[in-house]
């Protein structure tokens, strides 16, 4: 037998206090002189062993009174392997999210809780299930139906390590609801071991609650906070190219934000940039408390295809957010298509010029000869199907009209991964739009266009808008949260917004009881459409003259070429889909994780599709999707969820306050081994504490009785 | 100022002076009085005649009877005699008990002053034995006022010592008194019944009228003590320790057995039992006795 609060055992030196009090009792005697000695001496002779019978019950029940209440406060608990009885299957919730890296001293916060699990898999009852999820957003049930192998359990837990998941408090509470309830087990308890981080677990969701109110009607849940004090943490926040392409020996620029999630300002904090593995730049940031500082490192590539581009910065408290990771795609030259009404032959002709400008800031622009983009300008008339799939994105600009086969060929290129860049214009015909973009919201619009532009009649007036959605990646030159171009805007067409989940508004008219985007984005199959209400030229606003103009545009085109050119942004434990050919759904792609591992994928069909599907991208760093028999890899870069990273831990004393109202245990890693085997050890203590009720009652009678003898008749 | 008697307390007086003690039955005492005595003497009131035995004074015969029957006649008269009263006090150990502020034999002192005012006090005569083991001291019957005083200075100077030997005692007393007088016996009756039994019985024989005043402590009775105490005993009864409440209970059935035997023993030898708690006052006590013997002598 063990004892859970060992150090309360020393409390067991109290059961001797009866018996002191008796000593010091019995010398305490007061002495009188007794004429009627003949009946004292009667009495005594007569109850004599009565008495001593009495005495040495009370004492006896005293002690035991005090005894078994210290023994119940020491929790005694039996080993497993001893008796039968106490089974109680156990769930272990192990959060291994990468907040648990975290380094305090010699161990991580992971290596506590490997501790504090596997000290809970050697004290589950013999006979009793034992099964191990890990907490975290993708919870997963490493065993998910209760095992009596407690050897397979206990090396389930010291093969764990930390992932780079972020966390979920729902979710491994809803896997371990899973499998209590398909176990149907009761009176269960299930161990939720984490570091308990203030970003998640302060302010419990309504989710969270739920959860814990149905495991508790039949399980006992305890925390187990194996967080410790430390808040520091340097994380970087966001690595991403400035371009959505680059051409070859052309520089191409990446943002870089890195956070400092601590409570205390840090200084010459060294930031290194890489290319492929090769460091290109490095220097020294400093970061005041919570805050995010940006940078900008520059670099160029000497080859077409895909690149990887990594930010890692100085060891710090918790290395798993240290890292950044991005593909990029160079190209020798990317061809762009504008469409106008007619073929235009002077610069004034071309409406998307400064478009063009915007893409490529070099004298003559696409014309130049570092220009990335190339720029051809056609007639609507003039477009062929055959080649627009080599054009990285099309531009209409103020064309008037379309027929169903110019617009058939458009919804092939965009539906297929193509991106186009709608710009409305004078000659526009909103009703041939509306019937041959909106189709009733099956066309490349999701929305219809309003009939006639919206115009400002007053002279010096400018239309009201507003930015829509400025968490949209195309405003994110802008920092998001108030957007503000400056633009005057003069005239534009404008859109009925309607419900569409392929529809977002990115700028509306804000005049009085009117609600009118007059830009747009949309998605159409696995391309995109974006719709500019007004003029990319300078007849109703003076974008292009603006400093804003020139990213903006990028960030359409970069936005516009997403699907195409790879540069989506994954984050662990998302899902990857790629969409392939027929022909090439029968070859086989291989797949290698950034720790070298390597999973082989096949194609499966959704209705007369076919996709790759990847359930899962479970490692930060670059993924390489080979095809069977290709030298060359396509690379898919998945990066750490920023919010892991603050990883300041919940004090214990929080953690009850909000957690015990719901019933739940709540303890840390020293209190764990106390809590472990509470399940045989509160059966114990329950008896333990029964017959100290039982030992206070019989004192209470027997006291009583004397009492009563006391008193006269 | 000294007091001429500690124990003829005022307060005991002015309450109980009125009364006067007479005997039950017939009084023998040693003069002339106002009780009736049981002999037929010659004194005022004619109570009949009988024969002239040898040695009767002549003067006293009747010589009109003897001119009508021819033959001797004494004349006899109903005699008059004063009372006699003996207080028999227990001086042992055990009275040295007090809980209060008075023990038992200051109690006792007290009742027998009283008493002795009171006969004194009606022209009768009252003797006084003292004893423990045996009788200590033994003052004679007297009807002067001085016995008062005389009994209360014996008393104050007493140191209660030894155990008691009430048999004996008795045994003793009976033979340095007369016959046909009231004896009054006070004591705490901490002795066997049989003992008292021999001793009133002795009493009984010589036609005594007997009450035993029965002299307990409160403490004695209730036995309303807390904590473990050592309890010393007097007389040399050794010592025993224990814890007062929980005997409590049993020590008072004991004691109250000990009190019925005591009863019966006084029933058996038509002895008047008056139980004299020192807790209360004697005037109460003795205001309470003599009402109730003045109405069982009047009925």
């Amino acid at each position: 037998m063990a004892f859970l609060n060992t150090v309360l055992l020393w409390g067991s030196a109290l059961a001797s206090i009866p018996v002191i009090i008796h000593l010091i009792r019995k010398n305490r005697v007061k002495e009188m002189e007794w004429a009627a000695m003949d009946f004292l001496f009667d009495v005594v002779e007569e109850q004599k062993k009565r008495f001593q019978m009495e005495d040495i019950l009370l004492l006896l029940l005293r002690t035991l009174l005090i005894l078994f209440l210290v023994l119940a406060m020491a929790r005694p608990v039996l080993s497993s392997a001893g008796f039968g009885f106490g089974k109680r299957d156990t769930l272990i919730a192990m959060d291994d999210t990468f907040s648990m890296a975290t380094r305090s001293g010699s161990k991580t916060r992971f290596d506590h809780a490997v501790d504090v699990a596997s000290g809970v898999v050697a004290r589950i009852p013999g006979s009793s299930g034992g099964a191990l999820v890990l907490q975290r957003s993708n919870a997963e049930k490493v065993i998910g139906t209760l095992s009596a192998d407690h050897s397979l359990l206990g090396e389930a837990v010291r093969s764990l390590s930390v992932s780079d998941y972020d966390g979920d408090p729902a979710a491994g509470l809803k896997a371990c609801l899973d499998i209590i309830e398909k176990e149907k087990t009761p009176g269960a308890v299930v161990y939720l071991i984490s570091d308990f981080q203030e970003s998640e677990w302060k302010e419990p969701s309504a989710d969270v609650q739920e959860v814990l109110k149905k495991l508790r009607e039949k399980t006992d849940v305890i925390f187990v906070n194996v967080g410790d004090s430390e808040e520091s943490n340097i994380s970087v926040v966001e690595l991403q190219p400035l371009q959505a392409a680059v051409r070859v020996g052309e520089p191409i620029w990446f943002s870089v934000k890195i956070r400092n999630n601590g409570k205390e300002d840090t200084t010459d904090v060294p930031v290194y940039f890489e290319i492929n593995g090769a460091v290109r730049e490095a220097l020294s940031v400093s970061i005041p408390a919570g805050q995010t500082t940006s940078t900008v490192f520059r670099a160029d590539v000497e080859s077409a295809g895909f690149h990887k581009a990594t930010v890692r910065i100085g060891i710090d408290n918790n290395e798993k957010d240290n890292f950044a990771f991005t593909q990029f795609e160079a190209f020798e030259q990317l061809k762009v298509l504008v469409l106008q009404n007619f073929i235009p032959e002077t610069i004034e002709e071309k409406r998307a010029v400064f478009v063009d400008f915007a893409l490529n800031p070099y004298p003559g622009a696409s014309q130049a000869e570092n220009a990335l983009y190339k720029f051809t300008w056609n007639s609507i008339q003039s477009m062929s199907v055959d080649d627009l799939d080599e054009y990285a994105f099309i531009i209409l600009d103020d064309v008037r009209a379309l027929t169903t086969v110019e617009s058939k060929f458009l919804e092939d290129y965009v539906a297929s991964g193509g991106g186009v860049m709608v710009n409305m214009g004078p000659t526009i015909d909103a009703e041939n739009y509306n019937r041959i973009f909106y189709k009733d919201g099956k066309g490349l619009f999701a929305w219809p266009l309003l009939d006639t532009a919206v115009e400002s009649l007053e002279e010096g007036k400018y239309l009201n808008y507003e930015v829509n959605n400025p968490n949209h990646e195309i405003w994110s030159f802008t920092g998001g949260k108030e957007v503000n171009l400056g633009m005057r805007l003069k005239k534009c067409f404008g859109f009925v917004s309607q419900t569409s989940d392929r529809a977002l508004s990115l700028m509306k008219l804000r005049s009085e009881g009117d609600d009118r985007s007059f830009m747009a984005a949309f998605t159409y199959g696995r391309g995109r459409v974006f719709v500019n209400g007004t003029s990319s030229g300078l007849e109703w606003n003076n974008l292009a003259l603006l400093p804003t103009f020139l990213p903006f545009y990028r960030k359409v085109s970069n936005w516009l070429m997403n699907e195409k050119y790879g540069q989506k942004k994954y984050e662990v434990g998302q899902s990857y889909t790629q969409e392939v050919s027929e022909e090439k759904s029968r070859t086989q792609f291989e797949m290698m994780a950034p720790s070298g591992s390597m999973q082989t994928i096949e194609a499966t069909i959704s209705g007369d599709r076919h996709f790759l599907n990847v359930e899962s991208l479970k490692e930060s760093g670059v993924y390489k999707l080979r095809e069977e028999g290709k030298s060359n890899s396509r690379l898919i870069s998945v990066n750490v969820d920023s919010t892991e990273s603050q990883v300041t831990s919940m004090a214990n004393d929080d953690l009850k306050t909000i957690y015990e109202p719901l019933g739940v245990k709540v303890t840390d890693k020293q209190g764990a081994a106390t809590m472990t085997s509470s399940a045989a050890a509160s059966e114990i203590s329950t008896l333990l504490l029964i017959l100290a009720i039982l030992c206070w009652l019989g004192e209470n009678f027997l006291s009583l009785m004397i009492s009563r003898r006391g008193q006269n008749g | 100022m000294k007091k001429l008697a500690k124990y003829l307390h005022p307060g005991i007086i002015s309450r109980v002076g009125a009364f006067v003690i007479n005997p039950k039955g017939l009084a023998e005492g040693n003069i002339a009085g106002a009780h009736k005595s049981p002999f037929h003497g010659f004194s005022v009131e004619f109570a009949g005649h009988r024969e002239y035995i040898p040695g009767d004074d002549t003067k006293h015969i009747d010589w009109n009877v003897y001119y009508k029957r021819d033959k001797y006649f004494i004349k006899q008269y109903e005699a008059e005699t004063n009372l006699v009263t003996q207080i028999f006090l227990d001086a042992s150990e055990s009275m040295r008990f007090k809980s209060g502020d008075q023990s038992k034999l200051d109690f006792a002192s007290y009742l027998a002053v009283s008493l002795t005012y009171l006969v004194t006090n009606a022209r009768d005569s009252m003797g006084m034995g003292i004893f423990n083991d045996k009788i200590v001291e033994y003052l004679p019957p007297s009807n002067s006022l001085q016995t008062v005083y005389k009994m209360s200075k014996v008393l104050e100077e007493m140191t209660p010592v030894k155990k008691t030997e009430m048999g004996n005692s008795l045994m003793d007393f009976a033979q340095r008194i007369g016959r046909r007088q009231i004896v009054i016996v006070i004591s705490d009756c901490l002795l066997r019944p049989s003992e008292l039994h021999d001793g009133l019985s002795r009493l009984r024989y010589d036609h005594h009228e007997i009450v035993l005043f029965h002299v307990m402590d409160p403490q004695e009775i209730d036995f309303d003590l807390e904590g473990t105490i050592r309890f010393q005993g007097m007389e040399g009864a050794g010592e025993v320790k224990l814890d007062a409440r929980r005997v409590r209970k049993a020590y008072m059935k004991k004691f109250e057995e000990h009190r019925h035997k005591i009863l019966d023993v006084c029933e058996k030898n038509n002895t008047e039992y008056v139980p004299a708690n020192t807790g209360k006052s004697v005037s109460e006590l003795l205001m309470g006795y003599l009402s109730s013997r003045l109405t069982h002598i009047n009925r």
